[in-house]
């Protein structure tokens, strides 16, 4: 396997790791151009496995493009912010198969680099300027009535009272006609669960701005990826946005140069990982 | 110049991608809209707009609108995207297309109020907040 990627080049792999991504988006949307999209599905499904070579034509990506645009632009308020970043991830591919040869790989890794800043600049952003995030009382509110580390929580028992009995009180509050100045205590030491929050709030905001700057001024590759692989696998136990952790993964891939197959594995591993989860409807798409 | 543009056309991509999400920012300090949607990569940093609640005040009813509600009119389908898009972007412009579909006698006015959950972290009490109201 390891060969295997060593003769592929960046391109072909990322050709490859960005269809499946795109084919997994198509296969769970429900957007109304349905028809249109099983079409695409399967010239996706026979590029994959009889002819490679549809994958690489400005054709397939234009088309993809084309598909994107019309889910964009029909649901711009409505879609996950990962959708945005598979289109401009698929308008890149485009971009990048209108250069020379010669020079596709250079251009892929500088603006696959360049989006990765991007999406980490203002993701870091948003939470600095979000009042709601920097007191603690986002990651508060997950932490009482449920919402983060689902996958472990779940199998302890306490936990799972504990955020049931809070969600039955906040529903049955929410049921009564609104009052600005009405409020209810919920269950819990107000002291662990702040003190957790803040933790919590402030470990993310440091460890997303931490990959950015990695990112914008390390030079060593390999503690870029280190850093990348962390901030997914921390993603993943947090919360299973599949969706967003495949598109972080394909743009890990963009990343890796000649020598880091182990990488380009890893990556290639995840992306399987997260497809299976979003076709077995676990975690989000 | 030619130098400049050059660059521009090399990193086209990040660039739309990062005047997409300022925009989105700017409509997020400016226009109510949630940071969660719009391209802005604020997903994860203030609660998520489905555990806001819409109320409307009409013909001395008052009454929550739920997104899996259906709006006597209009289709299941768009009865759940108007009200979702009036959670996650609670400006006037929406508010005011809820109002038209959900006043059937323009003799009364309807007072439609979005409300947000909040939760102080220091003694955990659970509040809601008013984002948005209007009158029509």
């Amino acid at each position: 396997m390891k060969k295997l990627l060593q003769n592929l080049n960046l391109i072909d792999i990322s050709t490859k790791a960005l269809s499946l991504i795109f084919f997994i988006y198509i296969f769970k949307s429900d957007f109304p151009h349905r028809r249109f999209s099983i079409f695409f599905l399967l010239i996706i499904i026979f590029s994959l496995f009889f002819n490679q070579k549809i994958l690489s034509k400005i054709v397939f990506w234009v088309s993809s493009i084309i598909i994107l645009s019309i889910d964009l632009t029909t649901n711009w308020y409505r879609v996950a912010n990962h959708h945005f970043v598979l289109f401009f991830c698929c308008l890149l591919f485009f971009f990048v198969l209108r250069q020379p040869k010669h020079k596709q790989q250079d251009y892929l890794q500088n603006n696959g680099r360049s989006i990765l800043l991007v999406l980490l600049f203002f993701a870091s952003i948003q939470k600095l300027l979000s009042p709601t995030f920097i007191d603690g009382s986002f990651v508060g509110q997950y932490l009482t009535s449920g919402g983060f580390f689902q996958l472990i929580l779940s199998k302890i028992e306490s936990c799972q009272n504990y955020i049931a009995s809070n969600r039955t009180i906040i529903t049955e509050f929410n049921s009564q006609v609104p009052n600005a100045t009405e409020s209810i205590q919920l269950n819990g030491n107000p002291k662990i669960i702040s003190t957790i929050s803040l933790i919590y709030t402030y470990s993310i905001l440091i460890f997303e701005s931490l990959v950015f700057y990695v990112f914008l001024r390390v030079k060593n590759l390999n503690i870029r990826h280190y850093f990348l692989i962390g901030l997914i696998i921390a993603v993943f136990i947090s919360r299973l946005e599949c969706g967003f952790l495949s598109l972080l993964c394909f743009l890990g891939i963009t990343q890796c140069n000649e020598k880091q197959s182990n990488f380009k594995l890893i990556y290639i591993f995840l992306i399987t990982l997260f497809s299976a989860l979003i076709v077995l409807n676990v975690g989000f798409h | 110049m030619a130098l400049n543009r050059k660059k521009i056309v090399k990193y086209f991509v990040p660039i739309l991608m990062f005047l997409v999400a300022a925009f989105q920012l700017f409509q997020v300090n400016n226009d109510g809209l949630t940071r969660w949607k719009g391209g802005g990569y604020g997903m994860y940093s203030e609660i998520h707009y489905s555990y806001y609640e819409v109320w409307i005040t009409y013909q001395g009813e008052i009454k929550e609108i739920k997104h899996d509600e259906k709006i006597e009119g209009i289709s299941s389908r768009r009865s759940r995207r108007l009200i979702l898009k009036v959670k996650s972007f609670p400006n006037n412009r929406n508010l005011r297309a809820l109002a038209k579909i959900l006043k059937k006698d323009e003799g009364y006015p309807i007072t439609i109020q979005v409300w947000k959950p909040k939760i102080n972290i220091d003694n955990l009490s659970y509040s809601r907040v008013l984002l948005k109201e209007i009158t029509e």
